[in-house]
C-alpha cells in the first residue's frame, strides 16, 4: 500500500513526520512560483531509536492567511522570506 | 477554496503512516520511497548514484546512428522542447540549471536522443522546478516529455548529500527520501507529470545537498526501458535553512541517461 496525498493541494509525501512541539522549531514562510504562499513549522526532535525525527506542520494559501497561520504557531522562531533582504527575516 | 480547507498538517499524515505500519503494510522504519518500493511492482533504479560514463549504450553515442548497436541514449537537451527560463548549460548543451535571485528556488533540465540499433526512436527529457523552505524541498512540477508514445513512465526522486566521498551525491537518511511515481503510458506529445503535485521531503542534517529526479520510460514494441536524470544545483545549510549559490555549482555526474535491458 502506498499512501498518497489525495487532496491535490500539495505535493505527494509519505515521509514519517510528527507534530512540532510548542516552544520549539522555526516557522518559515515563502512564496511559491504560482504566487501562492507556503508556511512550514519545522521542529527537529531529540534523537531517538524510534519514531519520527522531526515534526512539520504546513499551511498553503494567500499571503494574509499564511502569515496569520504562521503567527499563530507557538514556535520558537518565526521567519518570512524578504525579497528586499534576499533572506529570511523575523516575522513581525 | 477556503483557507481552512487549505490547511494540511503533517500530524495527519503521520497518523496515516502509523496506521499503515500497524497493519504491517508499511515498514515503520522505512521512509516513503522504501515503503513504496517494498509494496509495489516498481524496482528502484537510482541510476543517478552510479557513474554517468557507465550507462548502458553511452559508448554508442560517438558513432553515426546507422552504425549503432543495441539500445542507446545520447544526452542533448536541445533534442526536445524542454527549455528553462534562464540559467547555465553544460558543455554540449546536454543539461541546464537555473538559480533564481532568491537563492531558494531554481530548475534543472536534461534531454537526449534515444534509439535501438540503427533506429532513432525519438528524444526525451526531464525537467523540474524546485523550491526550498528551511529544511524542506518541493519539486513541482516534475515533467517528462518525449517525441514518442510511451507505454510506461516512472519518476523517481531523492534528496542527496554531497561529500568528499560522494561528490556525485548519495541518498540522505540511508535512502529514506527515495520516492517514485508511476505516471503510466503517455501518447505522443503529451507530457507526464509527478502527480498530484510533485515531490517533497524534509531533511536538514546535511551541509551540502541537492535534489535529483529520474524518469524511466518504455516503448511498446521494444524490450527494456530508457532513463534520464538530472540533479539540482547544490544547496548549502545556513542559519536560515538551505540556500543555493550558482547554477554552475552542481554535483558531479549531474545528468545522464541510459538503458535498462531487464525492465
Amino acid at each position: 500500500m502506498y499512501i498518497r496525498d489525495a487532496t491535490g493541494d500539495e505535493p505527494s509525501n509519505d515521509q514519517e513526520l510528527g507534530t512540532p512541539r510548542p516552544g520549539h522549531g522555526t516557522v518559515f514562510v515563502v512564496t511559491m512560483r504560482d504566487g501562492s504562499w507556503w508556511g512550514s513549522w519545522q521542529d527537529d526532535f531529540p534523537a531517538t531509536e524510534h519514531g519520527p525525527r522531526a515534526g512539520v506542520e504546513e499551511f498553503y494559501g494567500d499571503r494574509d492567511a499564511v502569515v496569520q497561520w504562521a503567527k499563530s504557531r507557538p514556535a520558537a522562531h518565526h521567519l518570512i522570506f524578504s525579497t528586499e533582504a534576499n533572506d529570511y527575516v523575523p516575522l513581525t | 477554496m477556503s483557507n481552512c480547507k487549505l490547511a494540511r498538517t503533517r500530524s495527519l499524515r503521520f497518523a496515516l503512516g502509523a496506521l499503515a505500519a500497524t497493519l504491517a503494510l508499511v515498514p515503520a522504519a522505512l521512509g516513503s520511497g522504501a515503503a513504496s518500493a517494498a509494496n509495489n511492482k516498481h524496482t528502484p533504479h537510482r541510476d543517478y548514484l552510479k557513474a554517468h560514463t557507465t550507462s548502458v549504450g553511452a559508448d554508442q553515442c560517438s558513432k553515426p546512428v546507422s552504425e549503432r548497436k543495441g539500445a542507446w541514449f545520447c544526452p542533448r537537451r536541445s533534442a526536445t522542447k524542454l527549455v528553462p527560463r534562464a540559467g547555465w548549460c553544460s558543455a554540449g548543451d546536454d543539461a541546464c540549471w537555473n538559480v533564481n535571485d532568491d537563492k531558494i528556488s531554481g530548475e534543472a533540465s536534461t534531454a537526449g536522443a534515444f534509439g535501438y540499433g540503427g533506429r532513432d526512436l525519438g528524444a526525451a527529457g526531464v525537467w523540474f522546478d524546485f523550491r526550498l523552505n528551511g529544511g524542506q524541498s518541493v519539486s513541482k512540477p516534475v515533467d517528462f516529455n518525449c517525441s514518442c508514445a510511451t507505454s510506461s513512465v516512472v519518476f523517481e526522486g531523492e534528496r542527496l548529500y554531497m561529500s568528499a566521498a560522494h561528490p556525485e551525491g548519495n541518498g540522505v537518511n540511508g535512502g529514506a527520501s527515495y520516492a517514485f511515481y508511476e505516471a503510466g503510458p503517455k501518447p505522443f506529445g503529451e507530457d507526464a507529470y509527478w502527480l498530484p503535485n510533485g515531490y517533497k521531503y524534509y531533511e536538514n542534517t546535511v551541509s551540502h545537498g541537492a535534489i535529483v529526479h529520474e524518469a524511466t520510460w518504455k516503448l511498446a514494441d521494444y524490450p527494456g526501458s530508457w532513463y534520464t536524470f538530472v540533479k539540482s544545483p547544490i544547496f548549502d545549510m545556513t542559519r536560515s535553512g538551505y540556500r543555493l549559490t550558482t547554477p554552475q555549482n552542481v554535483p558531479s555526474d549531474a545528468y545522464g541517461g541510459g538503458y535498462h535491458p531487464a525492465s
